[in-house]
């Protein structure tokens, strides 16, 4: 069992941004707040291997825009009473907290709804990135629902979704209701024992977040950045990033029509690279060839920061590092394609993996044969 | 000569600059009382005509005169009853608000419990969450107060920043400047007749107060605004196109760049910026990626009190804050007009171009900025059922 | 009269140049006031820029007075400016124009130094005799305080010498004129950092060693160290557990990168052929040899580096040939008269305890120690239980990439079976397993049903392990070994392409699994 202590939550930070592959959103004043929470107290993170086996966990998180979360700072109180809530009506007594989206606020929020309630958090999530749709999870993909789900909305209103309907339907109702009231919501559901949850959710995400905010902490330059996380992506479930692109913005369009919008990055050669995204960075194209797809993490790092960027922080003029992330394995079999592939976001192409877009960089010095 | 006046509202007495480009050409103090002879004596002094002011810069403090125990803004939080109750009121203004929390059920009722009080403010300043996105709840409520007095009402869907509490600073600052300062706004408008000099409010940027633009910049660098100006007034009294200052705010550093002479933007961490290796570490990252306006050795003004040995690229240059540096800094800050929009994806580029539009008449009428060129800067709010956007489109002029 | 001093003191002293040719003077610009410094050549225009024999002009003027000081090209002239002389000029200069104009602006003198500092790439801190800095630079920012580092430099007594502070080790010179400390020049020699502008995008494939256990960070680390030096290294560490991964890595990771890496397993070879396959031999020494002799793998290794796997098995009389190697860097083909010199990195690794060895006078104590330079020990797979997730997850990915598959998962039963096997031919079988398993399983999901029947039936299902492995333990598993040699070796016949699959079923070459026949006497 390890602690999260006050120091975890800047490492945090622009882990979470990093996974948050472009989306995922963020609010600093909750990272801020939970930093000053933390200063006398701590979370107990376990394992996915620590988990009780027959002790029950809520996944919790916000809904809607995380634009709009500072709009209605949570405090930890909604989450309080939506656990209660779901308690009751499950039967459940929760014994920890389980993280559904392991990227952007979604980290945070589960580490807010833990120190309301005094409870553990699980140290894994059902995305390993950010993801725009409750469907797309680990639990979707072994046929779990997310219901019974309580959600509580902008103006504290309760909405029950207590039988186990079908996840997608889920998504849409839910949507309806936040759009309606203030844009944000928090849930908490997804209540599963241990026993289901070690094998459902992907391990480590915590530590996994935090260890790639250190490289960005701790490196004096781009150089060093991308070695340390190299050595970081290489060690994990991930697998070694790769640099997709590095160059200047020179345009970013919005397309009328369609819900995509796009960056065109040149580089000091003279080399164009589009980057498509929705709410996350879905695909990039190089000379018009795929430089990296969904679900494969795409991650921006503005050059002069050196701190990792949110595809609604692009501008035009900055400096930007684009990296590929290669996702785990659990998203990129072909039942998983299905939900996350890009096609699931309307684009007719299949899933190409970093590693067969990149031989070179990903052949390996492997002597085993 | 085009000359820039500055004013300080701070505590009993306020203090009256003036100066052009590079030059501080007077200081000097005035009480409320004596505020219109102050000004015509600055202008004696400096044997200058009215028609001479080119512009008229007020920056924080704002307080000034003798209140009495009557509290002169008073804030309505329209919220849910579970809503998070932590406040903070921008430093310097604390004394001046009469905080209510409520929600809209019972808000006419406790309205009536306050209505002495409500009826001797100033200023009513109204927020609720997510006005922005869902202005109706702060209409209703407006509608309501008005009702009970006749003093100005500010809302805060007008003063587009993301995020409850942002959006709250400004509304308190803008209140808090139409409590204290409109009074003092009168007097320089006639003070100045038949010549209209542009009035502005610096926090770091000049934000012209004429036809509410204040609303869109006001309170977002309120604390910091010393800092930023004596950064900016060091990089011009040393002649530096591009230098760095340090400061030490209790226990966080603070870091500023200065670009093109006078443009001032914060570069400290959002964490844990306390410690002088953590300084050194930002330096060393700083370093490799100077922008290309940064040859040679960069200066780097060090107020921190912290000892700094030359380490190249950077040049350090120990100083201590002092009142001419901050006067240097105010009158220098470049000055901008800008406008926003809340609007559609799809409406962005049309918007953009009538805002623009907009903005380049007002100029025209005016005359403010000299030589002005235009930014746009959009926020998108994503994973909501519709597409909007907040489109901000603006002037601001290059350099002194 | 001032003038005279100061040029002769840079010419007696550094060799400087200050009387340029008059046709020079007239190309270069003269600064009305501060300093000018110019490399050459002064004007793109100059007839002569081709042969000029500077490479560094400093031109400055005081009380109306031009002055030219020239710094010649390195080479030419055999004199290379170090920091220390540059400073000490520096300091003359200094002190010269100081003398020469109390007037002098103090920042003039102070930028033209701070320029030619910049011109070395190194970290300098000169002092004046009361402790004030004159000029400081540094190539990175450092957390140094000045004062400390005139402190220690006062008590240092000595006129030279070095100092140790938190930022590493400064040099430093003191200058004295009349018996007083007029100045202090404190540096510090370190490479400029590279341009970081250059992309990652081509560059060179990646390398990685997984593993997370924290003993395992700790050898990666270690090898990281060790790597960029010359030094020998000794790896340790039972079969499959990926020595000569290691050994390459080491390669990769060191200056000699681009040089050839030459392993050689000296199990493998015939003891016979050993000698002449390390050393090579000359035309005619015996016969078979080729026409016009053969170069060892010492020679073929030269400039880079050379793995000697199964040190252990190499014969006693080799072992003095090659201790020879390690102590002279010459090498003597069989047959020659005459030795060459090679440059090459030695590292060897066995999955014996040398010191037995030693102790049965089957391994030269000697070289042993000159092995033993740098010993790393790779702990087996049993002892990083928790890396087997990671492992298998690496493992699996890069598999399906070589077989051209989509990409598959374990199921949680597979990979609980996988964690609870003991794992006696370490990494290399483990590999073995998920390429088993995935050749077999065209599914997305590799069930227990598409592992080796040997881990199903894997004895250790239900016996809980314990992470210490005891002696006893070792024994046991000896002894499990034995036996599943024994069913293999029933199941697959003694021939050697049959030893080939039990070799790779196991996950072990072939010539542990020989060794493994002899130990058991299942030959």
């Amino acid at each position: 069992m390890q602690e999260i202590t006050r120091e975890w939550i800047e490492p945090l930070w622009y882990g979470s941004i990093f996974l948050g592959s472009g989306g995922g959103g963020k609010s600093h004043l909750l990272a801020i707040e939970l930093q000053k929470a933390l200063q006398n107290r701590s979370i107990s993170l376990l394992s996915l291997e620590e988990l009780p086996e027959n002790d029950f966990f809520c996944g919790t998180g916000l809904f809607g825009s995380p634009e709009l979360c500072e709009e209605n700072l949570p405090s930890g109180l909604e989450a309080g009473i939506i656990i209660e809530e779901l308690e009751k009506h499950t039967g459940f007594k929760f014994k920890g907290i389980s993280i559904v989206e392991g990227a952007g606020v979604n980290i945070f929020y589960p580490l807010l709804a833990a120190l309301q309630t005094g409870l553990p958090v699980a140290d894994g999530d059902s995305m390993g990135r950010a993801f725009p749709e409750l469907q797309m999870t680990t639990y979707h993909l072994e046929n779990l629902a997310a219901a019974p789900l309580v959600l509580i909305d902008g103006n504290y209103h309760l909405h029950y979704f207590l039988d186990k309907q079908d996840t997608f339907l889920l998504e849409l109702n839910t949507r309806q209701i936040i759009g309606q009231q203030g844009g944000v919501g928090y849930f908490a559901g997804f209540p599963y024992p241990g026993s289901v949850l070690k094998r459902v959710l992907l391990p480590g995400t915590l530590n996994f977040a935090r260890e790639i905010g250190e490289c960005f902490l701790q490196a004096d330059n781009y150089r060093e950045l991308f070695t340390m996380l190299l050595e970081v992506t290489s060690n994990s479930f991930y697998g070694p990033i790769i640099e997709l692109f590095q160059g200047t913005v020179k345009k970013i369009s919005t397309f009328e029509l369609a819900k995509w919008k796009s960056a065109t990055i040149i580089s000091p050669k003279g080399e164009e690279l589009q980057l498509l995204y929705q709410y996350e960075n879905l695909l990039a194209f190089k000379n018009g060839n795929v430089a990296a797809s969904v679900p494969d993490l795409i991650s921006a790092i503005d050059l002069n920061e050196l701190k990792p960027v949110n595809n609604n922080e692009i501008y035009e003029g900055q400096r930007l590092a684009l990296l590929g992330l290669p996702a785990p394995l659990r998203l990129r079999i072909k039942k998983a394609l299905d939900v996350v592939g890009p096609q699931c976001f309307g684009y007719r192409t299949t899933y190409l993996p970093l590693e067969k877009l990149y031989p070179n960089h990903y052949r390996n010095k492997e002597v085993f044969s | 000569m085009k000359i820039v006046l500055g004013i300080l509202f701070n505590g009993q007495s306020g203090t009256l600059i003036a100066g052009a480009g590079r030059h501080l050409l007077y200081e000097g103090k005035f009480s409320a009382q004596s505020f219109l002879f102050e000004l015509q004596n600055c202008l004696i002094h400096l044997g200058l005509s009215k028609e001479e002011v080119h512009k008229i810069y007020l920056t924080p403090p704002l307080s000034l005169g003798n209140h009495s125990n009557l509290k002169p803004i008073f804030h309505i939080r329209l919220v849910p009853e579970q809503f998070n109750t932590s406040f903070s009121v921008p430093k310097g203004i604390q004394k001046n608000v009469e905080i209510l929390q409520v929600t809209s059920e019972k808000l006419i009722k406790t309205l009536k419990t306050r209505e002495e009080q409500i009826k001797k403010a100033q200023v009513i300043s109204l927020i609720s969450p997510f006005a922005m996105v869902y202005p109706e709840k702060e209409n209703k409520a407006f509608r309501v107060i008005t009702k009970f007095t006749p003093a100005v009402i500010l809302k805060s869907q007008n003063y587009p920043h993301l995020g409850f509490r942002e959006r709250e600073k400004a509304l308190l600052m803008a209140a808090a400047f139409t409590a204290t300062i409109n009074p003092y706004l009168q007097q320089l408008r006639e003070f100045f007749i038949p010549y209209s000099p542009g009035i502005f409010w610096v926090e770091n940027e000049a934000v012209c107060v004429t036809d509410n633009f204040l609303p869109q910049t006001c309170g977002k660098v309120f604390e910091l605004a010393p800092l930023v100006q004596i950064a900016r007034g060091a990089a011009v009294l040393f002649g530096y196109h591009y230098a760095l200052a340090l400061f030490k705010v209790g226990q966080a550093f603070k870091l500023f760049q200065v670009q093109n002479s006078v443009e001032v933007s914060e570069l400290s961490p959002s964490f844990s910026f306390t410690t002088i290796s953590s300084v050194q570490h930002l330096f060393a990252s700083i370093k490799a990626n100077l922008p290309e306006n940064a040859n040679g050795p960069v200066p780097m003004f060090n107020f921190s009190g912290y000892y700094l040995a030359d380490s190249y690229p950077y040049r350090i240059h120990k100083l201590a804050p002092s009142r001419q540096l901050r006067f240097l800094g105010l009158l220098t800050a470049p000055a901008e007009i800008t406008m926003l929009s809340f609007c559609r994806q799809e409406e962005i580029d049309k918007n953009k171009k009538k805002l623009l539009k907009r903005l380049q008449l007002f100029n025209k009428k005016h005359n403010f900025l000299e030589k002005p060129v235009a930014f746009s800067q959009e926020t998108s709010l994503r994973y909501l059922p519709f597409n909007q956007t907040i489109l901000k489109v603006g002037l601001k002029e290059t350099g002194i | 009269m001032m003038r005279k001093d100061f040029t002769e003191a840079l010419n007696e002293i550094f060799g400087l140049v200050t009387d340029l040719p008059k046709k020079c003077l007239s190309l270069i610009p003269q600064p009305q006031i501060g300093y000018r410094v110019l490399s050459t050549p002064c004007t793109p225009t100059c007839p002569e820029a081709s042969t000029c024999p500077y490479n560094l002009i400093l031109t400055f003027k005081l009380k109306d007075e031009g002055f030219w000081v020239a710094f010649p090209k390195k080479r030419e002239n055999n004199v290379t400016i170090t920091p220390a002389l540059l400073l000490k000029f520096l300091l003359i200069v200094l002190e010269n124009l100081q003398a020469l104009e109390q007037a002098v602006d103090n920042s003039l003198v102070k930028n033209a130094l701070q320029f030619l500092a910049s011109q070395l790439d190194t970290n300098i801190f000169l002092f004046d005799s009361k402790g004030q800095v004159i000029v400081s630079q540094s190539t990175s920012p450092i957390s140094l305080s000045t004062f400390d580092l005139w402190e220690k430099l006062n008590r240092a007594g000595e006129p030279e010498g070095w100092i140790e502070t938190t930022e590493g080790n400064f040099y430093y010179r003191a200058f004295t004129k009349n018996g007083r400390i007029e100045g202090i020049l404190a540096w510090k020699t370190e490479p400029i950092q590279p341009e970081e502008t250059d992309s990652y995008f081509s560059k060179d494939s990646i390398f990685i060693i997984p593993g997370k256990n924290p003993r395992f960070l700790e050898i990666k680390k270690l090898v990281r160290q060790i790597a960029i030096t010359n030094n020998t290294v000794l790896l340790q560490g039972e079969s499959g557990t990926g020595k000569e991964l290691f050994a390459r890595y080491i390669h990769y990771l060191s200056p000699r990168k681009d040089r050839p890496f030459i392993a050689i397993n000296c199990a493998a070879i015939p003891d016979n052929l050993l000698e002449s396959e390390l050393f090579g031999y000359e035309d005619g020494s015996f016969t078979g040899a080729r026409r016009g002799g053969k170069p060892g793998k010492f020679e073929l290794a030269n400039g880079g580096t050379i793995f000697l796997d199964e040190i252990g098995d190499m014969p006693i009389q080799l072992q003095a040939k090659l201790l020879r190697v390690l102590e002279e860097r010459r090498v003597e083909r069989i047959g020659a008269t005459v030795s060459y010199p090679v440059d090459i990195r030695i590292i060897a690794a066995t999955n014996k305890n040398l010191q037995e060895l030693i102790d049965a006078k089957l391994f030269r104590e000697d070289l042993f120690f000159r092995l033993n330079v740098f010993p790393v020990h790779i702990p087996p797979l049993r002892e990083r239980r928790d890396d087997i997730p990671l492992l298998l997850d690496f493992y699996l990915k890069n598999i399906c990439l070589e077989q051209n598959k989509p990409f598959k998962i374990f199921s949680p039963e597979a990979i609980q079976i996988l964690k609870n096997y003991h794992w006696p031919g370490n990494v290399r079988e483990l590999k073995n397993v998920v390429a088993y398993a995935v050749s077999l399983c065209d599914g997305d999901i590799i069930t227990p049903s598409f592992l080796p029947k040997y881990l199903l039936n894997g004895t250790l299902a239900g016996t809980p392990q314990t992470p210490v492995i005891t002696i006893g333990v070792q024994n046991l598993e000896s002894k499990k070994l034995k036996e599943r040699l024994e069913i293999l070796l029933g199941e697959y016949g003694h021939s050697t392409q049959a030893k080939k699959l039990i070799a790779q079923e196991l996950g072990v070459s072939l010539a542990t699994l020989y060794r493994w026949l002899n130990k058991y006497r299942l030959k």
